[in-house]
């Protein structure tokens, strides 16, 4: 069986099923390395359907944040750009610019400037 | 040596905290590689297939493919991508796409449409037949997530549970042990995205930018920027252009690996 979990010399490696977790394990075969550089924490994610200020658990920094808009014809959803979005350590606010916009997916990531 | 995890209470929270390298958890300056507080995007499946021609009419070509992935009973997060210019570029909408001379080309018509089980992507250009792919990635996460309160439950697990290796962080409300994959910040079978390669770039006004990341893809990555800033990248190169039609702005980018 292998050994999936490593914690020495200030390092933590969690290993996917079959590998053992170790320094020099390549990068896909880990479920979690402390020495990544950046991470993969998602602070909050949703689609909103009108101008909107989003609160999640505030942060230390601002985030990053993924916006995508849509507009729904003939049961196909169509990318729509008309909106405008800011970010603060602790809020998302969308703001819809198009009455045709029906919807924006928005995913904010635990990453900052 | 600068304290990095904390298994206890940060911010007046219970759970498990892990800095970034060099960057003290009690008093951090920069975003955490884990936050018990949060969630991570998990891959549920991710491809990449053939973008076929269906129609032509006056001039513009529809291109469009519908995939199904096992149901998950609900809505997904999602992304996608076209990959296209001899299979050498990947354009991640909302994005336009560099199909001749130095200017990007923003489709009037591109759509996606997701649902609980399927994905639906359609783009129109103008000119003949293309040698286009579709890239996607559907998550387990889904779309309009339950927000949960914070709980006393234990959240931290990592040994053999009645001969069970368990290596789990679990999101608030489920207690470590007994949580599945999707009650789970970290969990022995998650596919996570793989953090590759992120940096700060400064763009100017209406600028074209390119940069050197220096690696190869084998497979097209997840890529994201802070600006929304329209962006490419080279496969083969790892060079990243940048398109901002906007100010003068200073962005991060990052790229993650599929597993």
């Amino acid at each position: 069986m292998a050994q999936r979990f490593y914690a020495q010399s200030g390092r933590i490696i969690m290993s996917k099923p079959g590998y053992n977790a170790e320094p020099g394990l390549p990068d896909q075969f880990k479920i979690f390395d402390s020495a990544w550089a950046f991470g993969t924490v998602i602070i909050a994610s949703g689609s909103v359907t009108g101008s909107t200020t989003v609160h999640f658990t505030p942060q230390h920094f601002v985030p990053l944040a993924e916006v995508t808009g849509y507009e729904r014809r003939s049961s196909m959803d169509y990318i729509n750009y008309q909106y405008d979005f800011s970010l603060t350590s602790s809020s998302l606010s969308i703001e819809f610019l198009d009455s045709d916009l029906d919807r924006v997916d928005y995913v904010v990531w635990g990453l900052t400037l | 040596m600068t304290e990095r995890t904390r298994i206890g209470t940060l911010f007046g929270t219970p759970g498990i905290y892990v800095s970034q390298p060099g960057d003290n958890v009690a008093a951090p300056t920069r975003p955490f590689l884990l936050d018990s507080r949060c969630d991570v995007l998990e891959i549920h499946t991710y491809g990449r297939v053939s973008l076929p021609r269906i129609s032509e009419n006056a001039g513009i070509s529809v291109f469009q493919r519908s995939l199904g992935f096992p149901p998950l009973g609900y809505v997904p997060l999602f992304t996608y991508a076209v990959v296209m210019n001899d299979s050498q570029e990947i354009f991640q909408p909302p994005t336009g796409f560099q199909i001749g001379g130095s200017s990007p080309f923003f489709p009037q018509d591109q759509a996606a449409t997701i649902s609980d089980g399927g994905l639906l992507y359609q783009v129109q250009i103008p000119g003949g037949n293309r040698n286009l792919d579709l890239w996607y990635v559907i998550y387990r996460n889904p779309r309009n997530p339950t927000t949960l309160p914070p709980s006393g439950t234990e959240r931290v697990f990592i040994g053999n549970d009645a001969g069970t290796f368990k290596m789990r962080v679990s999101k608030s409300g489920f207690t470590a042990r007994h949580a599945n994959r999707d009650q789970c910040v970290i969990h022995e079978d998650k596919q996570p995205l793989i953090p590759v390669v992120s940096g700060v770039v400064s763009l100017g006004a209406s600028a074209q930018v390119d940069v050197g990341t220096g690696i190869g893809f084998a497979f097209p990555p997840k890529m994201l920027n802070s600006g929304n800033i329209r962006m490419r990248l080279n496969l083969g190169s790892g060079v990243i252009r940048f398109y901002n039609n906007s100010t003068p702005r200073t962005i991060r980018y990052a790229i993650y690996n599929l597993p």
